[in-house]
């Protein structure tokens, strides 16, 4: 038996890369800001660096208040809604931003981004399909 | 917009079910409201209701903490256990543009994934 899913973009990386980097843009009304972030499947929400959020003009501490589990400890974040847009895909998502100002790594996870859309990954050249769900 | 693509959208339209022109009509209603605002005004309602999401999952954390839930503003339509439930109902409700979210519980830890 095979399988068959469509795609409405492609996104190529690169593979060399130690991530699966992506262009991202948060935007809250008329405030955007660019950054990249790494795919990553195996995290359950996705989180930004303080700083994105204070240049969209978010307090951060005025978010609902979230523990972050890794292998070594935990780390806090603060949840808001921002509007996310990644190869021109664009959803609403309730993302954490790091309480931490040292935290530099932008991440983006199952919950508010990988659960809205269809994804498909060939790693060894580099590719990322994505699509809105349903939407292919 | 041309006549030709209105008259396209009206063709397309008239093949939907009846609950989907009823969502389609509640969602070019409210579309058109945001239309008709003064784009400041428009920031400013925007901002007002994410902050009023934001005030509402965090009173509710305990109630809902664990479930996916579909706000429309600030007003609750659907709860689910995952986000396709959710989400599914939202539509069913005739609220296909609702925000949909997981609630975590008060006491969760989240996962960082595999690279942290």
């Amino acid at each position: 038996m095979s399988y068959h899913i469509s795609f409405a973009i492609l996104v190529q990386y690169d593979p060399g890369q130690p991530s699966i980097t992506v262009a991202v843009t948060l935007s809250l009304s008329q405030d955007h800001i660019n950054c990249e972030a790494k795919v990553d499947t195996g995290a359950s929400l996705c989180i930004f660096a303080r700083d994105l959020g204070e240049q969209l003009g978010l307090e951060i501490e005025s978010g609902m208040r979230q523990l972050v589990g890794t292998v070594t400890g935990t780390f806090v974040v603060y949840l808001h809604e921002v509007n996310l847009s990644v190869a021109g895909l664009e959803c609403s998502a309730f993302v954490g931003f790091a309480e931490d100002e040292g935290f530099r790594r932008n991440v983006l996870g199952r919950r508010g981004f990988l659960e809205q859309i269809t994804l498909g990954l060939v790693d060894y050249e580099g590719q990322l399909y994505l699509s809105y769900y349903g939407n292919a | 917009m041309s006549v030709d693509i209105m008259t396209a959208i009206k063709q397309q339209a008239a093949t939907l079910t009846v609950q989907e022109k009823l969502q389609l009509a509640n969602y070019l209603l409210e579309q058109a409201r945001l239309d008709q605002q003064p784009h400041s005004n428009r920031s400013t309602m925007e901002q007002d209701m994410r902050r009023g999401r934001l005030e509402w999952l965090k009173a509710h954390r305990d109630v809902y903490g664990g479930q996916y839930v579909a706000l429309d503003g600030t007003h609750l339509v659907a709860v689910g256990p995952n986000y396709r439930v959710a989400r599914e109902s939202a539509c069913a409700a005739g609220k296909p543009q609702a925000f949909v979210t997981y609630v975590s519980k008060p006491d969760e830890v989240a996962e960082w994934g595999g690279w942290g």
